[in-house]
């Protein structure tokens, strides 16, 4: 479980992290800038590659752990629920990663968004996982799809639109590179 | 058939915390080489940033191929050649790779003439980007953007840290260029030797202003030195367009930035020798008429004329300002 | 041993010097034709392709054949091109040209002696004589 959580972390941070960051450290995103797209291209073209680059493993993780859950005899189905709140989690987790790329070249902030989505993964799976209403059915042998379910799923639904048309509407309406 | 400019900036205005680049103005036509000088800091990166589009002015308009820049920029930048001297190509490629995925973006993209210029700056394909050296990188991004051979070259810096043979080969590729009278180049540069020797036109800013932009023929005959012998216990008196004076006992400097014959006439015999003055000289001398901070520098008490033409001449210089 | 044979290889533009650029340029080019390298009739090469192979701004170049033009030297026929003039009393012109600079180096000299006009010309009177003598 840790290391498919730590797999699915890294592949984000790397990919963000290289994707952006590395870019304007090293200047080549003059090099970029100077060929014939605008800021704004390049801001959404970065936000949509990357994030396709990370839906790649995304779902093969999350499939392969639905599989496995569903499989397996000795993992209750129940986990299911919980399973799937835990990819959406994690992609909406990346997306505000992506996003917070996409705004600073502050490595001092990049670090901070970093670490708080970080520490959120576990915040995460004990809050959820504490909630009564989920928790009370991971153990049971047929998934229970409740309220509670819906509404985690649509909060990280709504993060994910927003993380994801954030850069849209600003860092690619930035008037001013570099 | 008009030709329409490759460079319009009118009127543009551009506020930073510490620094503002206030009413630039200048112009580049098809077939030129526009010679882009000025002291550190005194806005050269900034106004090419708006050529490019990295940058929105607060006031006036930016016009690149007839196009405006930054909302037609990516439109623009597939005519424009930028190479800038703190521009990084991707560390992990090769000059290879850049080729071809400069190739495939560009249709002008000559591979002749691409694998010419690698052999003449000396360069290696299969090398990677983050073994070069600062002068083969800077070669490497010059090579990317001369072989496109796109209408107008922007370059920032393009000699710096080039050794002299590299220099004279980057040189030549300029010239190489303007053998067609509808491409045409602007470049921000230190070196004023090569500044002089091939712009021809030269539009010089300090301090976010424009000091004077012209045909460098024009530009370089503005300006003189002349030495002058008064005899003893006479005085000069204050003259217009002359923005130095060193006084050394008998024996006075004037620098002028608008010579004329009428100047020498006015001065008589007192005049031992004039001389035109390098681009490297006027420089100098339009930095010690309008110092920074404020030196002084004179041999011998200074004359109170001193700061008071500077002042003067600023003025002129304004009404002058295309 | 480096052997360059071509029409313009052998014109140095030298940025050291103090007189400017586009007069070194009508030097060297009357210098061609005075010799007889470049005879009447022969084209110039094109302002941009000058420019280029010296590596000089296009308006320099472009200086140096208008005012070669204006002496008579060359001759521009409009979308044709540049040639060198058919009749040229340049060799006289060059000398009458080279007379004047040694005077006016010998003016400079004068000057710095303190000598009047009067006094430099009876020294040149006396040139003169010791030539005569010869």
């Amino acid at each position: 479980m840790l290391t498919w959580l730590t797999t699915i972390v890294a592949f984000g941070v790397v990919l963000a992290m290289l994707g952006i960051a590395n870019e304007r450290k090293e200047r080549a995103l003059q090099f970029v800038l100077s060929l014939p797209l605008s800021p704004g291209d390049y801001v959404r073209v970065k936000l949509f590659g990357l994030f396709l680059c990370y839906l790649v493993p995304w779902v093969i993780l999350s499939a392969g752990a639905v599989v496995l859950l569903l499989v397996r005899p000795n993992l209750p189905d129940g986990l299911l629920p919980f399973a799937v709140l835990l990819s959406g989690f994690m992609l909406a987790n990346f997306s505000v990663v992506l996003c917070g790329a996409l705004h600073t070249a502050s490595e001092g902030v990049m670090t901070i968004v970093i670490i708080v989505t970080n520490m959120n993964v576990t915040l995460f799976i004990f809050m959820v996982g504490g909630v009564p209403s989920l928790h009370d059915h991971l153990r049971a042998a047929a998934p229970v799809w409740n309220d509670s379910f819906w509404i985690v799923l649509a909060v990280e639904a709504a993060t994910l639109l927003i993380a994801l048309s954030l850069p849209y509407f600003v860092a690619a309406r930035r008037r001013d590179f570099i | 058939m008009t030709h329409p400019k490759h460079i319009e900036m009118r009127s543009v205005r551009k506020a930073f915390r510490f620094f503002t680049l206030e009413d630039l103005s200048l112009d580049l036509e098809p077939g030129q080489i526009m010679g882009f000088v000025g002291p550190n800091g005194a806005g050269k990166s900034t106004s090419i940033r708006l050529m490019t589009g990295l940058l929105t002015p607060d006031a006036g308009e930016v016009r690149v191929l007839g196009h405006a820049m930054p909302d037609e920029q990516a439109i623009a930048k597939r005519d424009i050649g930028f190479v800038s001297d703190d521009m990084r190509l991707f560390a992990h490629a090769s000059v290879g790779w850049h080729m071809q995925f400069v190739a495939s973006i560009y249709p002008g993209w000559d591979p002749q003439y691409a694998k010419a210029l690698v052999k003449r700056f000396n360069l290696r394909t299969e090398q990677n980007v983050s073994g070069l050296s600062s002068g083969e990188h800077v070669k490497a991004v010059l090579m990317l953007a001369l072989a496109r051979r796109p209408r107008l070259l922007i370059l920032d810096e393009p000699t710096s840290g080039l050794d002299p043979v590299a220099r004279h080969e980057v040189l030549t590729e300029f010239m190489d260029v303007l053998r067609d009278e509808d491409r045409s180049i602007l470049f921000s540069s230190h070196n004023t030797v090569d500044v002089e020797r091939i712009s021809d036109r030269i539009t010089f800013i300090d301090r976010g202003r424009l000091v004077d932009s012209n045909d460098k023929e024009t530009f370089l005959d503005r300006w003189r030195r002349i030495q002058l012998q008064l005899p003893a216990g006479a005085t000069l008196p204050d003259l217009p367009h002359v923005i130095s004076r060193v006084v050394d006992g008998q024996f006075v400097t004037l620098t002028t930035n608008h010579f004329s014959q009428d100047l020498i006439a006015f001065l008589g015999s007192n005049v031992r020798e004039v001389h035109r003055m390098s681009l490297e000289e006027i420089f100098a001398a339009n930095e010690h008429a309008h110092p920074q901070t404020d030196r002084q520098r004179v041999l011998h008490p200074p004359l109170a004329h001193h700061r008071h033409h500077g002042c003067r001449i600023r003025r002129f210089g304004h009404r002058h300002r295309r | 041993m480096l052997y360059i044979h071509s029409m313009y290889s052998g014109i140095n533009i030298s940025q050291t010097d103090a007189r400017p650029m586009y007069l070194q340029i009508m030097e060297q080019i009357r210098a061609r034709i005075v010799a007889g390298d470049w005879p009447a009739g022969r084209e110039l090469p094109s302002i941009r392709a000058l420019a280029a192979a010296l590596s000089v701004s296009v308006i320099t170049i472009k200086r140096a054949y208008l005012d070669l033009e204006s002496e008579g030297v060359i001759v521009t026929r409009h979308g044709k091109g540049s040639f060198v003039a058919e009749v040229n009393g340049l060799a006289g012109e060059l000398q009458t040209e080279k007379l004047d600079e040694h005077l006016a180096a010998a003016a400079g000299i004068g000057r710095q002696l303190g000598l009047t006009p009067d006094e430099l010309a009876e020294r040149l009177r006396r040139a003169t004589r010791t030539l005569d003598k010869k």
